[in-house]
Order: structure tokens, then C-alpha cells, then sequence
């Protein structure tokens, strides 16, 4: 009961958070020019909790841009009539939240699995091999995720060239979304940090005495491997959750842009009214919050009863 | 003296060389006059931009002509000033607040609250805040002056991250002050001031160094996300992309690594190089930054163990 009442705790403060960041434009913006107004923003602050109390009212503006033929006698010239409308944001926003959170918590996924898999088979290499690819993962790391971005897009179309064959759409277009490609891309810098840290906490893991204990049993390596030493280091992964999500987050702002895809950020970063921008803004980053936090409750009630 | 010469002395040299040349270049040497095409009369051959690297220009053109190496040289010092002075003002601002306030991060509600930093990344708050700022009609004047422009930037992307890093170092202090002889001092009747700067400044230093290298990364990766939005450290300039304007071209004013980055994506697909030029220079900073950082964890660690 008192976890439950800490959990709910946390959401609303959570919540809060975000709705003052939501706010945050109205700080600075004034009506032209640089203005700093707290009462503005406190002001601004409340629009957004009053409004957000009434999720039918929260409206969307969506721009279009016409290609017009005017009626003219001498010359046929075209304009372009760039028109704005406003719609309700709820129930079409729904596709596009769920586009957006599959990824991410797909791409979620695919790394995690990825580097204890990673993780496991290193473990079972040589000592010599290990250190190598300690060396050359903290490399990786080092590296922009964006160099991963344009380096998988032009492969992708590099290879299209030479053989013909197209592995991912590369590029959202009006027929088809892409999904494979971007997901690739998202998971491999996440992939790339969580089996680093893998390999560093398993190197300290291996030195702790139950695992000497266990070898000198006469249990067999690759059995005390699986058992004791992955379990107990994906259980310390945990902790690094949060960060991975924000890094997934981070480069799906960018992603999106760079993918062409039409996702929640589009949305977001276009002319919105604050309290949708609120409205948008939670509903990605509550279900993140919620798997981050149903995670560890996982992993540590395995663990404990593992102990 | 050579034998304590480690990857972190080398790393710092090598920034500052950049950091010197980069000064220095641009007020030697003018930048060259773009050639709009050229044409070679054995040959009978016409060539447009974009120029391949070449003895005239070292890593080539962009698609207007103009040569990359005296850009990315000439950019050098604003990327890495940028990003520099945008660290420490975050690293002395979230010290003093980490350190005076250490009660209040350590407190569950104002924690919880800024959690809301761990689930909304950094760039979505500083696009959502500066856009309407920095982008204006095409053909009319930007908003701000100039230096205005520079200021607000420096301000939002500063304020974006001062309190994370508050929670930070906040909780490193106060991890660091769980010791036994401060315990003592404690006692001994030594205030609340003279523990910080006698007992615990002297153990956060190391830290802090680390902390800034890692700052200084993220700091470098915000300024990319940001440029790809067309968010431009220094401010942008728009120019119509075609007769109907259906497109919008954005330009960095100073010749900044990320704008560069974010301004030849168009060519990633159709002349590769011109964008990989920017890219590559990119991720050799960062490389850098990242194995200094890197080594200095390293002997900070051989030290604890001493």
C-alpha cells in the first residue's frame, strides 16, 4: 500500500513536471520581443491544468499548403495558399502516439535483448577477445549517434545501387511509413551503452566471491554464466533505465525529422496551443515513466527470489 | 616530465591547437572567391559545384562554391566556444545550487519534480521554447538583434540543464559527506561552509572535471539536434528555397559545425562527401572530448585506489 501511494506520488509529480515544462515558452515570449514574466507564466500554467481537465476540448492546428490556379486573363501563375485549420485533437492523435511509443519501446526492446545476448556470448569468448571488444565498444560509445543515422542511411541506399535491392524504405513517403529503418537506427546506440555497461559490470560481478564458490563446486562455466552472473548483472542494468529512455527519446526528436516520418514531434514542434503540447507531451512520457518503473519491479522480484 | 604526459594532456593540446588555428586562419588568410563553374580548354569540359577535394580546395566545395576547409576551419572556434561556455556557466551554476541547496534535492517532491528532465529529452524543451523566437517570415528581419539572439540561446540551453546536473552533484556531495571525519568536524563544531570548502570540495574536484567532459558531449550533441530543427547557434538566415517559396533554405551565420551538419543534409543522398566533411570533423571533436574524459576517469581511479 505505501509503494502504491509512493508510485502514484511520483506520476503526479511527473505529471506537474511536465506541464511546467509545457509552460516554459510563455516565460520568455512576449508579444514581441524578450519579455521575463513570472505572472505570465503562472498564468499560463493554469490555462494548461484548466484546459487539460476537459481532454475533449484540446484542439490541433494543422497547416496546409494549396497549389491554386487564380482566374486570370493574361497570365495562368500559381499560388501557393497556406491555410490553417483547427481540429480536435482526440481520437486522431491516437495513431500517431502509438507510431511514436511502438518504436520507441520496441526499439527498447531490440537493444536490451540485444546486448545481454551480446553480453552472454562475450562472456563465453577468451579473455584476450573480451578486452578487445571492451576497447572497441567504448569506441562505439564515443561516437554522435547521428554518424550511426547517416552512415545505415547511405549504406541502405548504397547498397540499392550496386545491387538493385532495398533492404528499408529509407525515407517515409506518402504510400508507405517506414518502420525498419528507423528502428534499426534507434536501438543501436542504446544497444551499444547497455552492452558496454554489461561487460564493465560483469568484470567486477566475476571477482565476487559466490562465483568462485560456485567454480570451485565444479559447476560448469557456461551454467554459473547464464544462472547467476547474467541475472544478476541485467538486475543492476535496471538502474540505468531512465537514461536509456531519454536517450531514445532525444534521438527520436531527431529521427523523425531526418526519416521523414510522421510522427508526434511534427506535431508538437508545429503551432500548437500549450495545453496540447502538454497533452502530447504526457501521453509519450507516461507510458515510458510506466515501463521503466514496471521493469525494475520485474527484475528485482526475480532477483529476490532468485536469492 | 614526458612520462606523465598522458591521453589527456594530449587531447587538451590538440584542442587548443584547433581552438588556435582556427583564430588565427580566418584573419590570414580571406576566403577564397567562389568559381561558379570552370571550364578547361584542352578538354573542352564544363564543371559545376560541387568541386571533389582538390590541390585548390582540400576537401572541396559545397553546391554555391564555397570551400569547405576555410568553413570547417573557420567554424572550429565557434563550435568549441559555444559548447564550452555553455558548460561552464552550467557546471559553476548547478555548483553553487548543488552545493547551497543540498537539502532540497535530496527532498522527494522537488526530486520527483525535476525527474520530468529524465523523461523529456533536453532538446524538445529548448526547440519548444526558442522556436517561435529565432524563425520569422521569409524576407522580413529576425525578431532580435544579433547579440540578442546569442544571449537568449546562451540562456535557455544553459538553464535547460542546470538543474539535472544540480541533482547531480547535489547527491555526489552528499554521498561524499556520509565520511567519517566529516562526521567528526562535524562535532567539532565546524560549520556547514567550512566542511563544504575544506572537506568536500577537495574529493568533488576530480568529479567535477569528469562530470564537465561529459557535459561538454551532451552539450555538443543538444547543439547537433538542435541544428536539425534548423535551430542555429548564432542565429539563422533564411533565405527562399525556390521562385514559389515552397521551401525555405536556412543558413548559419557563423560557419558553426552543426549548422554545417544540418545545412548539407539536403546532399547526404546526391554528393555524400560535402556533408561527411562537416560530420566526420564533428565526430573527431567529440572523440576527442570523450577520451580525455575517458582518461582522466582512469588515473582518478588508479588515485582512489592509492
Amino acid at each position: 500500500m505505501r509503494k502504491l501511494v509512493l508510485y502514484v506520488k511520483s506520476i503526479f509529480l511527473l505529471a506537474v513536471g511536465i506541464i511546467l515544462l509545457a509552460a516554459a515558452p510563455s516565460l520568455i515570449a512576449g508579444d514581441n520581443g524578450i519579455k521575463f514574466s513570472l505572472i505570465r507564466y503562472a498564468q499560463s500554467v493554469f490555462d494548461i491544468i484548466s484546459s487539460l481537465v476537459t481532454p475533449s476540448s484540446l484542439t490541433v492546428y494543422t497547416h496546409t499548403q494549396t497549389w491554386a490556379f487564380p482566374r486570370m486573363p493574361v497570365n495562368r501563375s500559381i499560388v501557393f495558399l497556406n491555410e490553417v485549420t483547427e481540429r480536435p485533437l482526440f481520437p486522431e492523435i491516437w495513431g500517431i502516439v502509438g507510431y511514436t511509443l511502438i518504436l520507441l519501446l520496441a526499439s527498447f526492446c531490440i537493444a536490451f535483448t540485444i546486448a545481454v545476448f551480446l553480453g552472454w556470448m562475450t562472456e563465453l569468448f577468451p579473455p584476450v577477445f573480451k578486452k578487445t571488444l571492451l576497447r572497441i565498444s567504448d569506441l562505439l560509445e564515443a561516437l554522435p549517434d547521428l554518424f550511426f543515422v547517416f552512415s545505415i542511411q547511405l549504406m541502405v541506399v548504397w547498397i540499392y545501387k550496386k545491387t538493385g535491392w532495398l533492404a528499408a524504405n529509407p525515407f517515409t513517403s506518402s504510400r508507405e511509413p517506414s518502420f525498419l529503418l528507423p528502428l534499426v537506427t534507434l536501438s543501436v546506440v542504446p544497444a551499444i551503452y547497455l552492452y558496454r555497461l554489461q561487460l564493465l559490470l560483469s568484470e567486477t560481478e566475476l571477482e565476487k566471491e559466490y562465483i568462485t564458490f560456485a567454480r570451485s563446486k565444479g559447476i560448469k562455466k557456461s551454467y554459473i554464466i547464464l544462472h547467476h552472473l547474467i541475472k544478476n548483472t541485467v538486475s543492476e542494468l535496471s538502474i540505468h533505465l531512465p537514461f536509456i529512455m531519454l536517450i531514445l527519446f532525444s534521438q527520436m526528436v531527431v529521427l523523425e525529422y531526418l526519416f521523414n516520418m510522421n510522427g508526434i514531434m511534427r506535431i508538437l514542434l508545429g503551432e500548437q496551443p500549450s495545453e496540447t503540447r502538454a497533452m502530447l507531451l504526457l501521453l509519450i512520457a507516461l507510458p515510458l515513466f510506466g515501463t521503466v518503473k514496471l521493469l525494475r519491479i520485474v527484475l528485482k522480484e526475480r532477483v529476490s527470489h532468485a536469492g | 616530465m614526458l612520462g606523465k604526459l598522458n591521453t589527456f594532456h594530449v587531447g587538451l593540446m590538440l584542442l587548443s591547437i584547433i581552438l588556435f588555428t582556427s583564430i588565427i586562419f580566418p584573419i590570414l588568410i580571406s576566403e577564397p572567391v567562389i568559381h561558379h563553374f570552370r571550364y578547361t580548354e584542352e578538354t573542352r569540359q564544363l564543371i559545376v559545384p560541387p568541386y571533389g577535394p582538390s590541390q585548390e580546395y582540400w576537401l572541396g566545395t559545397d553546391r554555391n562554391g564555397k570551400d569547405l576547409f576555410y568553413a570547417i576551419v573557420d567554424g572550429a572556434k565557434y563550435t568549441i566556444v559555444f559548447a564550452g561556455i555553455i558548460t561552464l556557466a552550467r557546471m559553476i551554476i548547478s555548483l553553487i545550487m548543488g552545493m547551497v541547496f543540498k537539502r532540497l534535492f535530496m527532498n522527494s517532491w522537488w526530486s520527483g519534480l525535476i525527474q520530468s528532465f529524465q523523461y523529456i529529452p533536453q532538446s524538445l524543451i529548448v526547440l519548444l521554447v526558442l522556436s517561435p523566437l529565432m524563425f520569422y517570415e521569409l524576407r522580413s528581419d529576425s525578431v532580435l538583434s544579433y547579440a540578442e539572439t546569442l544571449v537568449i540561446q546562451l540562456i535557455v540551453l544553459v538553464a535547460v540543464g542546470i538543474l539535472p546536473l544540480g541533482k547531480i552533484i547535489a547527491e555526489t556531495a552528499e554521498s561524499l559527506s556520509g565520511f567519517q571525519y566529516i562526521t567528526c568536524s562535524k562535532h567539532m563544531g565546524a560549520s556547514s561552509f567550512q566542511i563544504t570548502i575544506r572537506h568536500i570540495m577537495p574529493h568533488m574536484c576530480p568529479r567535477l572535471f569528469i562530470l564537465a567532459g561529459r557535459q561538454f558531449t551532451q552539450v555538443l550533441t543538444l547543439m547537433l539536434h538542435l541544428a536539425i530543427y534548423h535551430l542555429f547557434i548564432g542565429g539563422v538566415k533564411i533565405t527562399s528555397g525556390q521562385e514559389h517559396d515552397q521551401f525555405n533554405n536556412y543558413s548559419t551565420i557563423s560557419n558553426e559545425w552543426t549548422g554545417l551538419i544540418s545545412m548539407y543534409h539536403r546532399e547526404l543522398m546526391l554528393e555524400p562527401f560535402v556533408v561527411m566533411v562537416p560530420v566526420v570533423a564533428y565526430t573527431l571533436l567529440i572523440l576527442c572530448v570523450n577520451v580525455m574524459t575517458k582518461s582522466l576517469e582512469k588515473s582518478f581511479d588508479k588515485r582512489l585506489l592509492h
